[in-house]
């Protein structure tokens, strides 16, 4: 029977309408290709988080449902980004509520007090790559103190590279509203940057050269 | 914390702009001095580089096999047939058929308001179910579409669609007589639900839920404002370009929620209090039409005018709001925004009162309708004040006039080019709803 999903001009489109007509083999193959991708995002974001596994999980649930209103006016790839990003944002407002964190600027106050002296050895192994490994990892978990709508500003904008009106069209809310959440959220992640003087030293051992 | 100075609110906004190498001369050398001088400003830049360069940099972790595997069979474990039904959602509390007051297409505005206030008194009402089944002396009055013998015309304005304990309505000067499910309601209707009761009344372009020993007067002819006395209203207002603007008046405040807008508030206690799950709300002082505020979703407000503040609203809350309001779960409107308590200035210090004055003189010339003189006063307002919330209200009441005049691309510009003089005031949330309208008309306007 004819689905919403036609006239695709790319690789999979068989498998695409095959799964969105309901075949349980072609939604198989479907996640044999593109499993990788999606995980590759959702440990972008969430790092080696045990809830990756569950997420990747959601993604495809809602994939193999909504597949059938997929109009291939977009790439697939695209479309199942989008689907991973309402994952994660989900994902984070969850987090949020279930750790009852009040929202309000003093939670910038409660700084964990920086462990590392700076007379450790420098690690073995190429520096930049540590660098950028640790870097990674205390972002993260700067990000992850701001509110998750500031967090899928700035990791969708300034780390992922979409523009305001795609985050807008993601998340729900005009470009405008983006843009103030953008401005706030640098605002309170480089403070807290700023305050973690190890980090601060990561940063100027070259973790931003490229 | 940085950005708390007007130099560095400037380097925020114009951040993007830097990024891209968009920035005019002008613009150049004033932020080259500002880095200069502030060493929080001057690190934003290569703090961001590095997070958002090692964010990118780290090479596809590989899937694990054995975590692709088990997540493969899961998912294909699925029932085929549950993919088919569409997601059931959370299951609502109450059972009960709600009427179509939401448009599918739009996405509604729910606001509530609680409110202080005197006692109505009313007559007592016989004992009786609630529901269809029975009807009482007077239901067959109510069901006559207000033919109830008395001198003024009741006009239908809607219907009680649904009702859990015992409401009451008075019209003109009829006695007290009991709501049933399915009554036709007419303008001006006065309205009472018991304590631990619920009506639901659906309007025009509005679904009003009363509850909590609420009173409350449904619009008179030609208007679109309920009058709540006493008790909790959660109404909800569907988001439709042509209509009025749709209020709740309280003894401490009007509560708009403009037709484009969505918003939801509740409140709980004996005071008037607005608490916005979704969208926007705009709050009037009735005493002093200055005092206006915004309340966006994830803030609650007291009407307290000597000292307002905004306040965050529990995640539960704002759930449980949109629970009830037919969402079974928050959409991306219903965010939670963060917000640090906001004070409006009362007590203007000395030397404002040359500003403040222009402001009036301003205000008057709206009124007397010269208008243009009236943009031109603004603007030097906003250019010139040495205060930074007198330009900003300059500013902003300037985009107000040019919308209310439909010269939406003046409106535009003012609203949307001056972001880092509405930062952290009022006028920030309002001038996007503003500019979210903008964008709406001129989409609408666009040839296809």
């Amino acid at each position: 029977m004819p689905s919403a999903v036609t006239d695709l001009e790319q690789p999979h489109d068989d498998l695409i309408i095959r799964a969105a007509e309901g075949d349980l083999i072609a939604f198989g193959s479907l996640y044999d290709e593109f499993a990788d991708y999606v995980h590759g995002i959702l440990r972008r974001h969430l790092g080696s988080s045990p809830h990756v596994e569950d997420l990747l999980q959601k993604v495809f649930v809602k994939v193999l449902r909504d597949l059938p209103e997929f109009r291939g006016d977009r790439p697939f790839r695209a479309w199942l980004r989008r689907a991973c990003y309402f994952a994660v944002y989900d994902h984070l407002r969850e987090e949020a509520r279930r750790s009852r964190v009040p929202l309000d600027e003093a939670r910038l106050e409660k700084e964990e007090v920086s462990s590392w002296t700076g007379s450790e050895p420098a690690p073995e192994g190429p520096e930049r790559e540590y660098v950028r490994a640790e870097i990674r990892r205390a972002t993260r978990e700067k990000l992850a103190r701001l509110t998750p709508e500031k967090q899928m500003a700035i990791a969708m904008h300034d780390f992922e590279g979409h523009t305001l009106d795609e985050c807008g069209e993601i998340l729900g809310v005009s470009r405008y509203t983006v843009r103030t959440r953008l401005v706030r959220g640098r605002r309170e992640l480089a403070a807290l940057v700023r305050k973690d003087n190890r980090l601060m030293q990561l940063i100027g051992r070259g973790g931003g050269e490229r | 914390m940085n950005g708390v100075n007007d130099d560095c609110r400037r380097f925020e906004h114009l951040y993007d702009t830097a990024l891209r190498g968009e920035l005019n001369e002008e613009e150049s050398a004033s932020l080259e001095r500002h880095l200069q001088s502030c060493p929080d400003c001057a690190s934003t830049l290569p703090i961001m580089s590095a997070l958002a360069d090692a964010w990118g940099s780290q090479d596809e972790p590989r899937l694990d096999p054995r975590l692709e595997e088990r997540v493969r069979a899961r998912l294909l474990d699925e029932d085929p047939a549950a993919r088919r039904e569409a997601s059931p959602g959370t299951p609502r509390r109450r059972k009960r058929p709600r009427a179509a007051a939401i448009a599918v297409a739009a996405a509604a505005a729910v606001v509530a308001a609680v409110v202080a206030g005197g006692l109505l008194e009313l007559d007592a009402v016989e004992e009786e179910p609630s529901g269809r089944s029975a009807r009482a002396p007077g239901a067959a009055e109510q069901e006559d579409h207000g033919a109830r013998g008395v001198e003024n015309e009741a006009i239908p304005c809607g219907t009680a669609t649904s009702l859990d304990g015992r409401a009451i309505l008075v019209r003109g000067e009829s006695a007290a007589a009991p709501v049933l499910e399915g009554a036709v309601l007419a303008r001006g209707d006065l309205l009472e639900v018991e304590k631990g009761g619920e009506l639901e009344v659906e309007l025009s372009g509005a679904t009003l839920s009363a509850e909590g020993g609420a009173v409350f007067r449904l619009p008179e002819r030609g208007a679109a404002t309920v009058e709540l006395r006493r008790g909790v209203l959660l109404a909800v207002v569907s988001r439709d370009g042509s209509s009025d603007p749709f209020a709740v008046e309280t003894p401490a405040g009007s509560i708009e929620v403009t037709g484009t807008v969505f918003c939801t508030s509740v409140a709980a206690n004996a005071e008037a209090y607005v608490q916005v799950a979704e969208g926007t709300v705009i709050v009037r002082d009735r005493a002093d039409e200055r005092n206006v505020l915004a309340v966006e979703a994830g803030e609650a407000f007291r009407l307290d005018w000597s000292e307002p503040s905004v306040e965050s609203l529990s995640a539960e809350r704002q759930e449980d709001l949109l629970a009830r309001a037919g969402r079974t779960r928050p959409g991306p409107d219903a965010v939670v925004e963060e917000g640090p308590t906001r004070e409006i200035e009362t007590r203007p210090p000395k030397g404002r009162e040359h500003w403040e004055r222009l402001l009036a003189e301003a205000l008057e010339l709206r009124r007397a309708r010269r208008t243009s003189e009236a943009l031109k006063t603004y603007e030097r307002i906003a250019r010139r004040a040495p205060f930074r919330d007198l330009r900003a209200e300059a500013r902003f009441t300037r985009g107000q006039l040019a919308f209310s005049l439909g010269d939406y691309e003046t409106a535009r510009r003012d609203l949307g080019d001056h972001a880092e003089l509405f930062d952290d005031t009022p006028y920030d949330r309002m001038a996007r709803v503003y500019l979210e309208r903008i964008d709406e008309i001129f989409a609408r306007n666009e040839p296809r």
